[in-house]
């Protein structure tokens, strides 16, 4: 037996209406009844939505949270974590500055001054000088001296270079000679170790004349510096003088 | 007396304000006391007598 569609009642397994649940619209309770995703509601391929609170789940992994995007407001941003799993935003700085880090977290700061690392030394006062001999001059005492490059007790001839500090160093000498006699040449030369670095300076004797000379040498840690005085006046009368305001013996790190 | 006037006194050819070390001769006082020495002698004459290369004592 068969039923006429136009008289029948429902029975028992016919569907008699088709609701759109969370996430559907569409639906009815005869004819075609159609049933689409709400878009509003649910993500799809193609369509453009914004999560709020979202917990994404893959197999081993889950993303809880994202960094939004508006945290960075300006081009050269940076984003940091301000505290465990806390994304914060780092402005960008100003030209010439660099990263650094303070109070645990990073900050742009004026990059630091490199500290300067040298000594320099001045003596007593008048020296005698021997004609035609090399002869040290000694220098007592320092104007400053970062790193024990020098002692006012021990080899005060020395510039020592110290420990860790091998290097390139700017080497500089000055004497002056306290004599009116104005015959030969004065002059002084850079030793090294104990023997002639090939570094010196020679001048015409004139009145109350000073040299001095300025050298880039390559030390090593130990190396000591000494500096010798000569002149050939013909006579032992000329003496240099190495008093704080007429005479220096420096030296300046530049670098490994 | 000095020991570049010794040198002279036994070579008179070499004038005081001659430079010693264009004549090969190499005089250093390490002011220490000790005086001057030969550091160095390449003069066309030898060593005048009684004077000795180096430093006294050898330091």
């Amino acid at each position: 037996m068969t039923r006429s569609r136009d008289n029948a009642t429902n029975v028992a397994g016919d569907i008699s209406g088709v609701t759109a649940g969370t996430g559907l619209s569409g639906g009815g309770t005869g004819g075609t009844v159609t049933l689409s995703v709400d878009t509003a509601l649910v993500a799809t391929t193609s369509n453009t939505m914004t999560l709020t609170n979202k917990t994404i789940s893959a197999s081993s992994n889950t993303l809880s949270g994202v960094i939004n995007n508006t945290l960075t407001t300006t081009t050269g941003d940076m984003i940091y974590a301000s505290s465990a799993n806390t994304p914060a935003r780092l402005g960008i700085g100003s030209s010439g500055q660099v990263l650094t880090v303070a109070s645990g977290i990073p900050s742009w700061s004026a990059p630091a001054a490199g500290s300067f690392r040298g000594c320099s030394l001045y003596g007593d006062g008048d020296e005698p000088a021997s004609n035609n001999t090399q002869t040290l001059a000694p220098w007592e005492s320092e104007r400053f001296d970062t790193d024990n490059f020098h002692s006012t007790t021990t080899n005060t001839s020395r510039i020592t270079i110290p420990s860790g500090l091998a290097g390139k160093y700017l080497v500089q000498a000055k004497v002056a000679w306290n004599t009116t006699n104005v015959t030969g040449r004065r002059g002084l030369t850079i030793y090294k170790n104990g023997a002639s670095a090939g570094h010196n300076v020679a001048y015409a004797g004139t009145e109350y004349t000073g040299g001095d000379m300025s050298v880039v040498m390559d030390l090593a840690v130990s190396d000591y510096l000494q500096v010798y005085c000569f002149q050939n006046s013909g006579s032992n009368e000329p003496q240099f003088n190495t008093a704080i305001d007429n005479a220096w013996f420096s030296v300046t790190y530049l670098g490994a | 007396m000095e020991l570049w006037e010794k040198i002279i006194e036994v070579y008179p050819e070499i004038n005081p304000t001659d430079s010693f070390q264009e004549l090969g001769i190499f005089l250093q006082d390490d002011s220490d006391g000790q005086g001057a020495y030969i550091a160095k002698w390449e003069y066309e004459k030898p060593i005048p007598e009684g004077l000795t290369l180096g430093k006294p004592g050898g330091n």
